[in-house]
């Protein structure tokens, strides 16, 4: 009888992983963007401000710009932020993951295919 | 609504979500709208919470390996394509649609009411099902035995997904229910790896259709950062009890759901006409 945890570590483990800790990095830097916002007495939905809506062109050059600290914005907003893009980049992760432990397996047709999922999205989020 | 109340709302949404395999956001978005919101705003900023509702309840599928990591990258091929089509359909389409996508895309949960014949191991599973490997066991805690299965019909299996993702990515949803019913009656995946399995791939096929809303000034900060705070939490304490549910328990809870969705719907058609 096999239970959970018996068989050898597999992909499952790692991708485990890989998305519980962005997830839990990107709330806890979501939750401090709340607080801030908060307290700084804006309990209220905000639809009409322009600095609440996400902005810029592509992925990849606007988590460089939270990065190096080139985006202005408030410090409540800008945890915000970058708490969306860790999540974000938390499944894209997940696949870039999977294609190299498929890759280490040698299992080609799935490298094939998470490759594809990998391609695809990498295009996307550098499009839009 | 405050910020305060749309979190412990969320909470709400994610528990129920996260065990049904439904996700929240087919809840979240008409009570959304019913406040206010404009439903494209609505759309685009459910479909970011449902990346850390599905990623956060995944973990633990991925790790007691109820869901199947080999059927949810197969299947994502097709859900991401899907998405991407749908949401840049939902970024230039008129909002009066959306409604009625909403309302019809909820109908189609009802489909999966025909009740699943149990899974026959009997028979040999179809070429290509067999040559992409698609099969698996797990540990099923209520019936106290490790179940071993095997997928059947993947390419048609893998267009019922492409349907999936279009609408999850144009209605800003995690499409579950429709996920479910294909796996369980095209795929023949038992109900439990089904359902953990859809959660999985909800988390790729959001960030497909994510990438898409990214910067189209849709993606509201107020709306989710609460969101995804409150589904994500409530899906985690959901994803740790789906596997000492049992199956039926499962399957009156996500009925009792859909029909509370579509009356809801229904009611909301009426009332805009």
């Amino acid at each position: 009888m096999s239970k959970p945890g018996d068989q050898i570590s597999g992909p499952e483990s790692v991708i485990s992983y890989i998305l519980i800790i962005g997830v839990v990095a990107s709330l806890v830097l979501i939750i401090a963007g709340l607080i801030l916002y908060c307290l700084q007495g804006n309990l209220d939905i905000q639809l009409e401000k322009p600095e609440v809506y996400i902005q810029g062109n592509d992925f990849f050059t606007f988590l460089g710009g939270l990065l190096t600290g080139s985006f202005q914005t408030s410090k409540a907003l800008y945890f915000m932020t970058l708490g969306i893009a860790v999540l974000i980049l938390t499944p894209f992760i997940r696949v870039l993951a999977s294609v190299l432990y498929f890759g280490v397996i040698r299992d080609a047709k799935y490298v094939v295919i998470t490759l594809f999922v990998l391609i695809v999205l990498t295009i996307s989020l550098s499009l839009h | 609504m405050n910020i305060i109340t749309l979190g412990v709302l969320a909470v709400a949404v994610g528990f129920l979500g996260s065990l049904t395999g439904l996700g929240g956001a087919s809840i979240l978005i008409p009570v959304l709208v019913l406040f206010g919101v404009p439903v494209k705003v609505a759309i685009a900023s459910s479909m970011v919470s449902i990346i850390a509702t599905s990623s956060g309840s995944a973990s633990s599928y991925v790790r007691e390996r109820i869901a199947n990591v080999r059927v949810a990258m197969f299947l994502e091929v097709f859900t991401i394509s899907g998405a991407i089509i749908g949401a840049s359909i939902t970024t230039f389409i008129h909002a009066t649609y959306l409604y009625f996508f909403f309302a019809a895309f909820l109908l189609t949960s009802f489909l999966s009411l025909r009740k699943q014949k149990s899974v026959q191991v009997s028979r040999e599973p179809d070429k290509i099902s067999s040559w992409l490997n698609l099969q698996g066991s797990y540990f099923d805690e209520a019936e106290r035995k490790s179940i071993n299965y095997r997928a059947y019909n993947a390419i048609t299996g893998g267009i019922g997904m492409l349907v999936a993702g279009l609408a999850a990515g144009m209605l800003g949803i995690g499409a579950g229910a429709f996920k479910v019913t294909v796996q369980e009656n095209i795929l023949r995946l038992p109900p439990k790896v089904s359902s953990a399995t859809s959660n999985f791939i909800i988390g790729m096929t959001a960030l497909a259709a994510t990438s898409v809303y990214l910067f189209s000034g849709l993606l509201n900060l107020t709306l989710m950062a609460p969101m995804a705070v409150g589904t994500t939490v409530g899906a985690l304490i959901g994803g740790r009890i789906l596997n000492r549910l049992n199956s039926r328990v499962l399957r009156v809870l996500f009925f009792a759901i859909i029909i509370f969705l579509t009356g809801q719907m229904l009611y909301k058609g009426v009332m805009s006409l």
